[in-house]
C-alpha cells in the first residue's frame, strides 16, 4: 500500500477540525520553470531551484544522488546517473529500481535502499552515504525535515506550485534535469513520452472526454485527487476526471472518502490501486454500495495489482515507467471503455 | 450539583424518559445525516421498504442503519464495561482502557487478523476475548503484588504497564506488514462506518450475554461497594461475583473491541456522568440504576461523536473514535475539577 504519502487520516482529521473554516487553497496551475538550455554539464552550474522552501543552489555537478522523493531515481537514471541511495516504496524492487528502469544502470553497482515507514527520512543512513545532492521532489517533506537533510547536502524539495506528491512527472524530470546540469537531456525525454500520449490520444478518440477515476481501498476508499499523478495520467490519455472531484478532495493527493459516497466511483471507467487483484477484488465487490454502481455492472473497472510490477509502475508514473505502463494499461483501458460488458478486462502477460 | 433537595419519585422516571428519548433523536439523526445528501422524505421512505433509488436504499440499509445498530451496541457495551469495572475494583478511573483489557482485545484481533489472516467477526471475536480475559487477569494478578495487597493505584499502574506492553507487541506485530498496518490504523482510530449489518447482528449476542450477566451483578456490587467483609456478611460472595464480572467486561470489551476497535474514554466517563444524573435523580450510588443508565448515556455519546465525524468535513468521514478523545478529554477535565469524583 501506499505508506509513505500518508500521515494518519486522525491527524489530518484534527487539523481539518480545528481548521473550521476549511480555508481550501486553489491549487496553482503551475507553470514549471523551463531555463533555456544549456549545453554540457559543466557549464550549467552553479544552478538554483526553486521549491516548496525556498531556493536551492548546487554548486557544481553532482556526484553523489540520494533520492527521497518516491520516485525521483527514475529521472536520475534515464539522465545517465545512478544515484547512491533511492527511498524504498512498494519493496520487492532490488536497489528500489524498477524493471523499466533496470537498462539503466549500466553495470555500476545498485544504490543503497533507505525507508520511509512514515516517520520521515532516514537522516543518519542519508548522511552515511556522504551525499552532495538531495532530491525530494515527488515527496511531502516537511519544513523540519527539509531544514536537517540541508544539513549535509543541497536538498530539492517538492515544488511548491503542486500538493505534497503532486508533482507532474514531467515537471520532476525537467527540475532533476535542472539540478544535474542536463536541461537539454531532460526537455528531449520529456518530450519522447509526450509523443506516446498523443500517439495513444490519436489512435484510441473513444478515450476522449469518458469520465474516469482512479482509487484505492484504503480507510474505506481512497480516492485521488486531480493532481495525483495516476490521475493525471488518465487526463493525459484523454480522459476527463468528475467535475466535483477536487471539491470533494481538497487541497490533497487523495481522500478517503465516506462509503456514502461510493457514487462518485460510478463514472465511465474506474481503476482500482490494489494490494494483490486475486485477493482484494471480490472483496470491493462484496460490498452492495460498489456493486450495485453501473461501473461494475457493465464491466468498466480495472484493478492493477501492487504485487506485481505492473500495478507498481501505475503508481510510479515516471519518465521511464510511463512507456512500460501505456504498453499494459491502454489494452485494459479499451477493453473497459469499449461499452460492451462482455469484453473481460485481461490481466496483461507480465 | 450538589443537591440535597429531597428528590420526588418523578425524578428517576422523567431521567430515564428523557435519556431514552434522547437517544431515540439521536439514532434518528444517525439516519438521516451523512456524507450523501438524502431529504429526509426519501430516508423514512426507505425505511419503511418503499423503494426509492438503488443508491438511496443502498446507502440507508447498507451504511446508515447498521452503523446506527452498531453504535447503540457497542456504546452500550462500553458503557456498561466501564461502570462495572468502576464498581468492581472501586476505583473512579478504572476503565477496561485503563486496565488493559481493550489492549489486550485489540492485540487478539491483531494477532487474529494479522498473523492468522481470520477474516469475518466469527472467526476472530474468540481472540479479542481471550486477549481481554488475559489482560485482565495478568493485570489483576500484578496489581496484587507486594505487601499491601491489591490497591487501586497499583492496580491501575499494572493495567498501564500491561497496556504499553500489549501496544507495543501489537504494533511490532503491525509495522511488518504494511497492508495490515493501514488496516490496523482505520480500526485503532475506533470506525462506525466500516461494518455491514451482518457483522452487527453476530455481535449481538455476545453483548446481549455480557449485558445481562453485567446487570445481574448490579446488587451484589451495592454490597461490595460497603467493603468485603461487609458484603460477606451480607452473603455475598465477592469471588464468585469478581468472576461474574470479569466475564462480563471480557465479553462486552471484547465484543466492542473486535467490532469498532478501542474507543477510549466512553467506558471512563459514561459512568460518572451516570452517577451525577442519578444523584440529581436522588437515586445514590445504586448500581441497579447505575449500569443501565451507563448503558443508556454511552449509546448516546457514541453516535452523536459519529454524527458530527460525517458532518464535520464532508464526504471525508473522522473516526468517532477520535472525536471521543477529542472532546472527551477536556469534558472528564472539567469534571474532576468541578466536582470531587463521586466516591466509588
Amino acid at each position: 500500500m501506499l505508506q509513505a504519502p500518508r500521515r494518519t487520516r486522525s491527524l489530518a482529521a484534527l487539523a481539518s477540525l480545528l481548521l473550521t473554516l476549511g480555508l481550501v487553497t486553489a491549487c496553482g496551475s503551475g507553470k514549471a520553470a523551463s531555463p533555456a538550455a544549456t549545453g554540457s554539464a559543466g557549464g550549467a552550474f552553479p544552478v538554483t531551484i526553486a521549491h516548496k522552501f525556498g531556493a536551492t543552489t548546487i554548486k557544481a555537478e553532482p556526484k553523489r544522488i540520494v533520492t527521497v522523493g518516491l520516485t525521483d531515481q527514475d529521472a536520475v537514471l534515464a539522465l545517465g546517473k545512478v544515484p547512491v541511495g533511492t527511498t524504498e516504496w512498494f519493496g520487492g524492487f532490488s536497489g528500489a529500481i524498477g524493471p523499466w528502469a533496470k537498462d539503466r544502470l549500466h553495470g555500476a553497482p545498485l544504490p543503497t535502499v533507505l525507508k520511509d515507514t512514515g516517520t520521515g527520512p532516514q537522516v543518519e543512513k542519508i548522511a552515511a552515504l556522504r551525499p552532495d545532492l538531495i532530491l525530494a521532489v515527488y515527496g511531502g517533506l516537511t519544513k523540519k525535515q527539509y531544514q536537517t537533510l540541508s544539513k549535509f547536502a543541497p536538498v530539492v524539495a517538492q515544488p511548491k506550485q503542486y500538493n505534497d506528491f503532486g508533482v507532474p512527472w514531467e515537471v520532476q524530470t525537467k527540475t532533476i534535469g535542472q539540478a544535474l546540469g542536463k536541461v537539454g537531456e531532460a526537455d528531449k525525454l520529456v518530450s519522447g513520452v509526450e509523443q506516446r500520449f498523443t500517439q495513444i490520444r490519436d489512435d484510441n478518440p473513444e478515450f476522449k472526454g469518458k469520465t474516469a477515476v482512479t482509487a484505492t481501498p484504503y480507510e474505506g476508499y481512497f480516492v485521488y485527487g486531480s493532481q495525483d499523478p495516476r490521475s493525471r495520467n488518465l487526463a493525459s490519455l484523454g480522459f476527463t476526471l468528475p467535475a466535483d472531484l477536487d471539491k470533494l478532495i481538497g487541497d490533497k493527493f487523495g481522500a478517503s472518502i465516506s462509503k456514502e459516497r461510493t457514487d462518485l466511483l460510478d463514472q465511465q471507467v474506474v481503476v482500482w490501486s490494489v494490494s494483490n487483484v486475486a485477493k482484494d477484488a471480490p472483496k470491493l465487490h462484496a460490498d452492495k454500495l460498489y456493486a450495485d454502481l453501473n461501473v461494475v455492472k457493465q464491466g468498466r473497472e480495472i484493478a492493477v495489482g501492487e504485487d506485481t510490477p505492473y500495478g507498481i509502475a501505475y503508481s510510479f508514473v515516471t519518465v521511464l515507467s510511463l512507456p512500460y505502463l501505456l504498453d499494459r494499461l491502454v489494452p485494459q483501458l479499451k477493453a473497459a471503455v469499449d461499452g460492451d460488458p462482455a469484453t473481460k478486462v485481461e490481466q496483461p502477460a507480465n | 450539583m450538589e443537591t440535597h433537595v429531597r428528590a420526588g419519585a418523578g425524578r428517576p422516571v422523567l431521567l430515564l424518559a428523557a435519556l431514552i428519548a434522547g437517544l431515540a433523536l439521536l439514532c434518528l439523526l444517525s439516519l438521516a445525516f451523512g456524507a450523501l445528501n438524502v431529504p429526509f422524505g426519501q430516508v423514512a421512505g426507505a425505511l419503511i421498504g418503499h423503494r426509492e433509488s438503488t443508491a438511496v436504499d443502498n446507502v440507508i440499509w447498507s451504511v446508515r442503519v447498521p452503523r446506527t445498530a452498531l453504535g447503540l451496541v457497542a456504546g452500550a457495551a462500553l458503557g456498561l464495561s466501564g461502570a462495572l469495572m468502576q464498581a468492581l475494583t472501586r476505583n473512579p478511573l478504572a476503565d477496561p482502557g485503563l486496565l488493559g483489557v481493550t489492549a489486550g482485545g485489540g492485540f487478539g484481533v491483531v494477532i487474529a487478523v494479522g498473523v492468522l489472516g481470520l477474516g469475518t467477526l466469527y472467526g476472530y471475536v474468540w481472540f479479542a476475548f481471550a486477549g481481554a480475559l488475559l489482560a485482565s487477569v495478568v493485570v489483576y494478578l500484578l496489581g496484587r503484588l507486594g505487601r499491601s495487597g491489591l490497591t487501586p493505584v497499583k492496580l491501575a499502574l499494572a493495567g498501564v504497564a500491561v497496556s504499553a506492553l500489549l501496544s507495543s507487541l501489537t504494533s511490532a506485530i503491525v509495522l511488518t506488514d504494511s497492508d495490515a498496518l493501514n488496516r490496523y490504523r482505520f480500526w485503532s482510530a475506533g470506525s462506525l462506518g466500516d461494518q455491514n449489518g451482518a457483522t452487527v447482528l453476530a455481535v449481538l449476542p455476545f453483548i446481549g450475554v455480557g449485558a445481562v450477566l453485567a446487570i445481574a451483578c448490579a446488587p451484589a456490587l451495592n454490597s461490595l461497594a460497603l467493603g468485603e467483609d461487609v458484603a460477606a456478611a451480607l452473603g455475598r460472595r465477592p469471588g464468585l461475583v469478581r468472576v461474574q464480572g470479569v466475564v462480563a467486561v471480557t465479553l462486552l470489551t471484547g465484543a466492542a473491541v473486535a467490532t469498532i476497535g478501542p474507543i477510549v474514554f466512553l467506558g471512563l466517563v459514561v459512568p460518572h456522568v451516570a452517577r451525577v444524573l442519578a444523584q440529581w435523580a436522588g437515586l445514590g450510588p445504586d448500581h441497579r440504576w447505575l449500569l443501565p443508565l451507563s448503558a443508556l448515556i454511552a449509546p448516546g455519546l457514541l453516535l452523536a461523536a459519529d454524527i458530527l465525524g460525517r458532518m464535520v468535513d464532508r464526504p471525508i468521514e473522522i473516526q468517532a473514535g477520535v472525536l471521543i478523545a477529542f472532546l472527551g478529554g477536556p469534558f472528564f477535565i472539567a469534571m474532576v475539577r468541578r466536582r470531587r469524583l463521586a466516591e466509588v
